[in-house]
């Protein structure tokens, strides 16, 4: 039955593909087939791979057998299950906020801009359902290629904007030398196995020799971190991710980058055989340098959705310790332990498709309604677009990993990991993982404030600007969309006792082990790490909070607050623009971390005549991009020099380039003639 | 009629073809470019006839005709309209002079006997002859498309490219399938009317067929 539901999702989404361009006559018809046939094929694929991963069922489909590379093989293990869960589920979440959100991409109908939005959307969900399900590296290579393409595509959808177009161009070439590395990994392995099969990769994975097997696992973290946003190759995420349309943001974020997680834990777990303990040490270290500077760039902005980007980076950094321990443990020959620190992996990565894509949703109905992404304009949007402020304010409490929420558990989860790590020896194990636990929650410290800021500037106070004076609540299509993901946040919190025997699988297989019962961290609603060192149950964190806001409520009752201007500080009345700023509240961080932020600060003052008589003043404060001055503007000053230098040859004369032609040709010949 | 007749005039063809295609480089004028042109694709088309007399093979008179209608008639008409129309110098103006062309062709012939002397699978004396003959025109047309100024003298030096691969083709193979060799007659003719579009476009954007005026276009 899941081979044919599969098979479902797939012809859905072609026809979502080209369903808009089939309704010509009305836009407001394309949209809505376009977006609901991506709503079922999300559903369908919801339903076949929890049966997969709840009954342990697989399939295992070949198609063009005649083909020179080998068949096309689709094929769903635990692990494939649950990423086209994710997918599937994030999927059906943004199809059914696209339906509002796509409205003012609407048109006379005569452009068919929603023809391609659709077109683009669902080849990108069909491209990554791809991407987890192929099980040959040619194919693999050609679904991977046609997502970063779609995603570029989408980038640069709204292509009127020139920092959409730079964006794009920086995605565009970031991703193709992610391409190339990964292609090489593949290629060596080619070498190694004869075979482009991923079955044949595993065979031999033990055959390999060491040198191949590091020179694959460098390619392939390379490639796949670009992929992921893992610093120092991050540089195009918040660029690109905030210039696409909202919902394909959120998919961006939410699933696409989780693809390189799911690429690089099989070739960790599965092609590379034994692991060597410095890989996981190196993996630990890329992580934890991309949650602290994820997150402390993400501090500094101001444009909601760019901040979003960057805290995608932290994320991805958590998800990488998660799977960085794993091979530490596995390498140390821990399966226990690296179960618990893969399970704690994979739930970060569940749990930030989940707020992630709801901020991104969140953040996405404030620019549909205000037009502007910049928070120093927003402000008092909770009064206007009270449900899409308090899904948000979900999300944000999710993202900050406080209980009940689900970012909490798997947060947890991963310090749980890390600590555990201090009891082996090896490389300095000891030492490090405490730090890293204790720099894991400095990060979270860091994000919660982050995400104050976030909530406090755009929705609490009084409108900055006329865009948010005029808002109103988004469409009822939007608010469903941050509805659900908002009670999945909460949901997959308190319920966590019953998703760890999910992900459960989807770790035994990635990691290889036969065992089903191996890992059992949960009891009775309980959260158990390893060997019982600590226990945890959301779901009574949850009733006792509920227990106290109920018992304060009644207790404290209405009387005991008024409602007054607030921060009014003995003034009769306050404008907006004495109010808290983003950058006033970012201030302290700027000041603590200035070694790493350079800042440099303007003010312009202009007065009549007198010091104290200002007319008007401006302030502006800019922080330096650490990774792009030392890496990237050396970088592309060396490949134009380079390139100008090559320009030489090209001198546009016809006759030139045939003499070129005839040249070679002629060498050719004696060449042969020679040898 | 005697036994090796038809032998020695194919010789004697293949000889008048180096002459031809020889002329072609040497001659100042391009009228006189494109009637040698049409005399070096006549003499093809008698080779075609002889090769097909002495192999016995009858579809080749196929093509011989069709070299004989588009080559000879077609294509050479196709210039002189072309010339008319464009009101341009009759004179051929080249890079490097014609004496130093000529001296670079006769090396290239030197080369092509040398890179084909010792190919495996020939036999037969056509064939040890005719293939660095045919390799020799090949790179003559070349010689003309990388040194000639005018787009007109360079679709010249591709038609004698073609003509070199045509006479390869025939001395080689005894002839291809008939259904590619119209295809290639179809390319070179569609090639040519093309090419003759092109050539105007170039007028009528750089009022000129000076090719050089095309190095604005680089980046």
């Amino acid at each position: 039955m899941i081979t044919s539901l599969f098979l479902l999702q797939l012809a859905l989404l072609v026809f979502g593909a080209v369903a808009g361009f089939l309704c010509r006559r009305s836009e407001e018809q394309a949209n809505w087939a376009v977006h609901l046939s991506a709503v079922f094929a999300g559903a369908v694929g919801v339903i076949y791979s929890l049966t997969a991963l709840t009954g342990g069922r697989s399939f295992d489909l070949g198609f063009f057998s005649i083909s020179p590379v080998g068949p096309l093989r689709l094929a769903i293990d635990p692990l494939s299950a649950f990423f086209v869960l994710v997918i599937s589920f994030l999927s059906t979440v943004t199809s059914i906020y696209a339906i509002g959100y796509s409205r003012h991409y609407q048109g006379d109908g005569r452009d068919s801009r929603i023809a391609c939005l659709g077109f683009l959307y669902n080849l990108f969900i069909l491209s990554m359902i791809l991407v987890v399900t192929a099980r040959d590296a040619f194919y693999f290579l050609i679904f991977w290629e046609v997502m970063s393409l779609v995603s570029y595509f989408l980038v640069v959808f709204e292509h009127t904007k020139p920092e959409a177009r730079q964006a794009g161009i920086f995605y565009f070439v970031m991703t193709h030398a992610g391409t190339a590395l990964i292609a090489a990994a593949f290629w060596l392995l080619f070498i190694e196995t004869g075979s482009f099969s991923f079955d044949a990769f595993r065979l031999h994975a033990n055959n390999l020799p060491s040198v191949v097997k590091n020179a694959v696992f460098l390619c392939a973290l390379a490639g796949f971190g670009t992929k992921a946003g893992l610093v120092p190759v991050h540089v195009w995420l918040p660029r690109a991710h905030p210039q696409a349309p909202s919902h394909v943001s959120a998919l961006m974020s939410g699933v696409m980058i989780k693809t390189a997680v799911y690429a690089l834990i099989r070739f960790l777990f599965t092609f590379l055989g034994e692991i060597p303990l410095w890989w996981g040490t190196l993996l630990l270290t890329v992580a934890i340098l991309s949650t602290l500077f994820g997150i402390l760039y993400a501090l500094m902005e101001h444009d909601l959705k760019r901040l979003l980007a960057f805290s995608s980076i932290e994320n991805m950094g958590i998800i990488f310790l998660g799977v960085g321990m794993a091979a530490v443990f596995t390498s140390l020959g821990e399966p226990l332990y690296a179960g618990f620190a893969l399970i704690a992996a994979l739930y970060h990565l569940m749990n930030h498709a989940f707020f992630k894509g709801l901020l991104f949703l969140g953040a996405g109905s404030v620019l549909s309604q205000t037009h502007t992404r910049n928070m120093e304009q927003l402000g008092g949007l909770i009064r206007k677009m009270p449900w899409t402020a308090g899904a948000f304010l979900i999300g944000c409490l999710a993202i900050s990993a406080l209980p009940p929420m689900n970012g909490f558990v798997s947060e947890w989860m991963t310090l749980m990991a890390l600590l555990a790590g201090s009891g082996f020896d090896g490389e300095g194990l000891r030492f490090f993982t405490p730090v890293l636990a204790s720099l894991l929650g400095f990060a979270g410290a860091l994000a919660a404030t982050c995400f104050v800021k976030a909530f406090g500037i755009t929705f609490l106070g009084s409108p900055r600007s006329s865009h948010s004076e005029q808002a109103t609540e988004a469409s009822v299509s939007m608010k469903v969309g941050l509805g659900i993901l908002s009670a999945g946040c909460v949901a997959l919190g308190i319920s966590c006792g019953w998703m760890i025997p999910l992900l459960n699988r989807a770790a035994n297989s990635a990691l290889g082990y036969s065992d089903e019962n191996l890992f059992s961290f949960s009891r009775q609603g309980f959260l158990v790490s390893p060997a019982g060192m600590s226990q945890i149950s959301p779901l009574v964190i949850f009733f006792t909070l509920a227990v106290l806001l109920i018992a304060l409520v009644v207790l404290l009752g209405k009387g005991v607050y008024r409602i007054g201007p607030s921060w009014a500080c003995g003034m009769p009345a306050l404008s907006p623009r004495m109010q808290y700023s983003a950058i006033g509240y970012s201030k302290p961080m700027r000041r603590v971390f200035s070694f790493l932020y350079r800042p440099t600060r303007r003010v312009e003052v202009e007065e009549e005549g007198h010091d104290l008589l200002r007319t008007a003043q401006r302030f502006e404060v800019k922080i330096e991009p650490f990774f792009e001055k030392i890496l990237y503007r050396p970088a592309v000053q060396w490949i134009s020099r380079l390139s100008e230098r090559a320009k030489q040859i090209q001198r546009g004369h016809i006759q030139l380039y045939l003499s070129y032609i005839f040249i070679t040709l002629l060498l050719l010949l004696i060449f042969v003639r020679m040898s | 009629m005697s036994a090796d007749l038809i032998p020695s005039l194919i010789h004697l063809t293949g000889m008048l073809l180096l002459a031809a295609a020889l002329a072609i480089i040497a001659s100042p004028q391009l009228f006189a470019c494109i009637r040698l042109y049409a005399a070096h694709s006549f003499l093809l088309a008698a080779t075609t006839i002889l090769v097909a007399c002495h192999e016995g093979v009858t579809h080749l008179w196929i093509p011989a005709l069709l070299t004989l209608l588009l080559k000879v008639i077609v294509i050479p008409q196709v210039f002189f309209r072309m010339i008319r129309r464009l009101g341009i110098r009759r004179e051929v103006e080249s890079y490097i002079n014609i004496p130093f062309s000529l001296i670079l062709a006769v090396a290239l012939l030197f080369l092509s006997f040398y890179g084909t002397a010792h190919l495996p699978g020939l036999s037969g004396v056509e064939e040890r002859e005719f293939i660095p003959m045919a390799a020799a025109t090949v790179f003559w047309g070349m010689l003309m498309m990388a040194t000639r100024k005018k787009a007109l003298t360079q679709i010249v030096g591709l038609l004698l490219m073609e003509n070199g691969l045509f006479l390869m083709a025939i001395t080689l193979t005894s002839g291809m399938p008939l259904l590619v060799e119209l295809g290639i007659f179809f390319d070179v003719l569609v090639g040519v009317i093309i090419m003759g579009v092109f050539v105007f476009k170039i007028r009528d954007a750089f009022e000129g067929i000076d090719v050089d005026d095309l190095t604005v276009l680089k980046g």
